[in-house]
């Protein structure tokens, strides 16, 4: 990580870098089609906080939707408040495709110059980012916790500033892109949340035409595509969360976390390494590149508490731990510690809920 | 087979008909009960990817592959220490791997040279340090190896680092696989693969589950979004693996032995031709400011007593939260 560096600036490229700054405008959100079905959870959330932006700054929130009939997502997107509607609807746009999207939004960047560009952290997000990150030749921030409008004394006013918590310890690293547009981030589900808008507006949809020549397609498809049905483990809506580490030892022991969870009506998530280790699907890591959730209780088993794991349960209400070592990281995070082996600790805990739910019978 | 696609295609297409916008469980739950069945056969991790040729197409003259391998060095994340006053980790020399994707892009590498025959070339970018990591590549089986070091490099974010390498490999010029890691386990941004790939021009695959190669022709089966897809491409390619997608082989010992005897070679920026403000912290165009410190107020509260008293008490306090009945 680097600290604060005081750049020499030549004078000759500060100057056409801070026309740049301060030409572009407004703040812009991809908003995914999923499934061709519905509009992604992230992107609506991004629409709220994009608002927030938007208003702070004076400036217009522009939503931007390519699928392949943009129309019936309307109604959706309009509630969440945006000035503008970019969109385009056309047959090649159906899936995403990762020479054509990023041309058009390309060139919608030239034509009208934003300042502030947001993407939900999914598959998708993160392709179309990167590449749109390489053609415009500026910064990409990964996995923000936090975004605001910040005046810094060196590098100038109004800059976003994109939070997101480092490697090096306990430290949310800041991360500022002051001279190159647009300000580019991408943000998980779960971190802000969704606000539907009451104020009826004006809102102007323009539509943005799709020529892509065939002929550059570079990846043909030999078959029809079929569908690949992803398991849907809704973690961030359970109100208490289970989460199994390293330290269960065994995929035995982490599958009595299952046992535990149909007793107390709560879904079952993991660290990286139970996922690695093929104890369980990578639909239920929680971390940074996993999900975010704020349940109203997170009780683990076993797991040390390392940043990537643990910034994304900052907001739990309640933590409460089970770990046979108390110098682990987690025990700083914890409401309630329990120093004992997650190994024996579980089935034990597990007989006496029965014993417990018997009694009550 | 046909027939099981046949069937999954057309309750696809029954499905589209149904609106359903914002996932119903019990819809959901119906839906998924079907389908188990028929998801076996995908959910089978293949841990070899490549095929081998098919004897009756398989065209000759394209053995002498050339493959490259992007790997970084990262420190242990697993085993590191904290230094929570500071907000600092205790970095030491012998915490330093290959990023554990690297070792499957290398895994990856490995097999196709087996099956079509070629040669590997391992690239890193780093500090002076990462020689170690490209001698432990040379134990794994890799021909070639060239490390990119230089002062000025230091503190690049990620579109320098896919700058740096895309020079180096045009300049070394023509290869037709690049293997890289999707993403490594201290910036944890998963962005390099998707620009190396838009900078070379080249086309990005992930989520494999099956590869091979005719010529100059690819064949592969992937999992893009919520498809599964059979796939034609021509080379050069750009495949960036995942953790799941292959079991990495132990290097042979006669290999370790004789590994940190063979050459590597160094570039600078001089031989890349780069200046001073197209890398390192001065040509990245986001700047990193070290913040405050995470703190929470937590109660941290630690439970006494043997562990009968403790699950007691941790019942206690589910009662209280009402997710027991008392």
């Amino acid at each position: 990580m680097e600290k604060d560096k005081k750049k020499k600036n030549d004078k000759n490229n500060s100057q056409t870098e801070q026309t740049k700054k301060n030409r572009d405008k407004d703040v812009w959100v991809f908003v995914e089609i999923k499934d061709h079905d519905r509009v992604l959870e992230g992107a609506l959330e991004l629409l709220t906080k994009g608002r927030e932006l938007a208003d702070k700054l004076n400036e217009q929130l522009v939503a931007v939707v390519l699928a392949q009939n943009c129309e019936q997502y309307f109604t959706d997107i309009m509630d969440y408040g945006p000035d503008i509607i970019l969109y385009s609807s056309h047959n090649q746009l159906r899936h995403y495709h990762d020479q054509i999207f990023p041309e058009m939004i390309y060139n919608l960047i030239i034509q009208y110059k934003p300042s502030i560009f947001l993407f939900s952290s999914t598959e998708v997000g993160r392709d179309l980012a990167s590449r749109l990150a390489v053609k415009c030749d500026t910064g990409l921030t990964a996995h923000c916790s936090k975004l605001e409008i910040i005046d810094h004394p060196i590098y100038g006013e109004k800059l976003l500033s994109m939070k997101r918590p480092a490697f090096s310890g306990n430290i949310a690293a800041e991360i500022l892109c002051p001279y190159k547009r647009p300000q580019m981030a991408t943000v998980q589900r779960g971190v802000f949340n969704k606000n539907k808008i009451n104020i009826k507006k004006e809102i102007k949809k323009i539509k943005v035409p799709c020529d892509f020549d065939k002929k550059k397609i570079r990846i043909i498809n030999a078959e029809a595509p079929l569908r690949w049905y992803r398991q849907l483990i809704p973690l961030e809506e359970a109100t208490v969360v289970i989460g199994g580490g390293r330290g269960l030892g065994t995929k035995d022991n982490f599958e009595k976390l299952f046992e535990l969870a149909d007793l107390l009506n709560a879904e079952v998530g993991s660290t990286r390494v139970p996922v690695f280790n093929e104890w369980c699907e990578e639909e239920r890591m929680i971390g940074q590149t996993g999900k975010t959730i704020k349940p109203d209780l997170y009780l683990n088993f076993g797991i040390s508490g390392q940043i990537q794991h643990i910034g994304s349960v900052f907001d739990a209400k309640r933590i409460i731990s089970v770990n046979i070592d108390s110098d682990a990281p987690i025990y700083e995070f914890s409401d309630y510690f329990i120093k004992e082996d997650a190994k024996i600790f579980l089935p034990r805990l597990i007989k006496r809920i029965k014993e417990e739910i018997k009694k009550r019978n | 087979m046909d027939k099981k696609h046949e069937l999954i295609e057309d309750e696809y297409k029954k499905n589209q008909k149904k609106k359903d916008k914002y996932n119903k469980k019990e819809k959901q739950d119906e839906f998924d009960k079907k389908n188990k069945k028929n998801n076996k056969e995908f959910n089978k991790k293949i841990k070899k990817i490549v095929i081998p040729p098919q004897e009756k197409d398989f065209d000759k003259k394209n053995t002498n592959l050339r493959i490259a391998v992007c790997i970084k060095q990262v420190p242990n994340t697993d085993k590191i220490k904290f230094d929570w006053k500071n907000g600092r980790i205790i970095r030491t020399k012998e915490n330093n791997i290959i990023n554990p994707d690297d070792l499957h892009a290398i895994e990856f590498a490995l097999s196709i040279k087996e099956l079509y025959g070629g040669t590997i070339t391992a690239i890193t970018l780093g500090p002076e340090d990462s020689k170690n990591i490209l001698f432990e590549t040379f134990a794994y089986g890799v021909d070639k190896a060239i490390l990119i070091t230089d002062p000025l490099f230091a503190g690049s974010d990620s579109l320098i680092t896919s700058r740096i390498l895309a020079k180096c490999i045009e300049k070394k010029g023509n290869f037709d696989i690049i293997c890289t890691g999707f993403e490594s386990i201290d910036g944890n941004t998963g962005q390099v693969s998707y620009q190396l790939s838009e900078l070379l021009n080249i086309p990005h695959l992930t989520n494999l589950h099956q590869f091979g190669l005719n010529g100059n022709k690819v064949f592969a089966h992937r999992i893009f979004g919520h498809e599964f897809q059979k796939i034609q491409t021509t080379l050069p390619i750009l495949v960036a693996m995942k953790k799941n997608d292959n079991r990495v082989r132990f290097p042979k010992l006669s290999a370790i032995q004789t590994c940190f005897s063979k050459e590597i070679e160094i570039l600078s920026s001089r031989e890349l031709g780069l200046n001073a403000n197209e890398c390192g912290s001065k040509g990245s165009p986001t700047i990193t400011i070290t913040g405050e410190q995470i703190k929470q107020k937590r109660k941290q509260i630690e439970f006494k007593g043997d562990i009968d008293s403790k699950i007691e008490e941790l019942i206690q306090k589910l009662k209280k939260y009402d997710i027991i009945n008392a």
